[in-house]
């Protein structure tokens, strides 16, 4: 994923087309995996509490439609145009940080359903289950992108 | 609530007018965590304050190694905007009355 231009209002990504669709399938498995995650229960909370499960709500809602507008926006022939050998994205009015925040949102889904893993690692490793390796796989491959976004975005 | 929301880009100024001395009376703090990337809450920093990028990394380097940082100083609906505003880059933010 690299930064072909830039302006005031919208940028211009260019896509691999196995980079499209290894990115589709990162938010697909990373928002299947996601419903891996207990709910919060309401029940007995404090007022603290409760405007904290809405403030939760609240922002469940924004990852969910930000996820969405960001993969209708990838599926879209109009604004990712197929070239040779890959894709022209076209994202407008910020939609580079929704998918910042995405894949950031991703990262730390998986880091949580790890058991939030502290950044030294233990040595020896904890056993590690089909789920957890798939959970490595979204945070590593999450982690790729965002830095080659970042490195767009912060390209003066 | 609309997921294509423009970011603020607002700069933090000196205030000199005392009312809004008096109604900046909250702190919003940001807290580390052990898996958000540095160059990821700078660049967060940057976005949300509208700061330039050694600012930025100031405060994201104080969070990293004093484990959390006073980002700003505002009344409680600005500073619970940019909390939300970070919260929304999953950053662990939160707002306190000031001292």
């Amino acid at each position: 994923m690299k930064l072909l231009s830039r302006d005031t209002d919208r940028a211009v990504w260019l896509l691999y087309t196995k980079e499209r669709e290894v990115l589709l399938f990162l938010v697909r498995t990373g928002e299947r995996r996601r419903g891996a995650n207990p709910a919060t229960d309401s029940d007995g909370l404090g007022i603290e509490d409760l405007a904290e499960t809405e403030l939760e709500a609240w922002l469940r809602e924004h990852r969910n439609s930000t996820s969405k507008e960001i993969t209708d926006r990838l599926k879209d022939p109009v604004s990712c145009v197929r070239g040779r050998g890959g894709h022209a994205w076209t994202l407008v009015n910020g939609q580079s940080e929704l998918l910042l925040q995405v894949l950031n949102e991703l990262r730390i889904s998986a880091w949580k359903r790890l058991g939030q893993p502290p950044e030294v690692l233990p040595d020896p490793l904890p056993a590690l289950g089909t789920e957890d390796y798939i959970d490595c796989w979204i945070m590593e491959t999450a982690s790729i992108f965002q830095s080659q976004l970042l490195q767009g975005l912060e390209s003066e | 609530m609309s997921s294509t929301t423009e970011l603020p880009t607002p700069a933090v100024e000196d205030v000199t007018d005392p009312k809004e001395i008096h109604d900046r009376g909250y702190v919003v703090l940001c807290w580390d965590d052990p898996v958000n990337l540095m160059p990821y809450v700078t660049h967060v920093f940057r976005q949300v304050f509208g700061w330039d990028r050694e600012r930025a990394e100031k405060h994201m380097r104080e969070v990293h190694e004093e484990g959390k940082s006073v980002l700003v100083q505002e009344n409680f609906e600005k500073a619970e905007f940019y909390v939300h505003e970070l919260q929304k880059y999953s950053l662990t933010a939160t707002l306190e009355p000031s001292e």
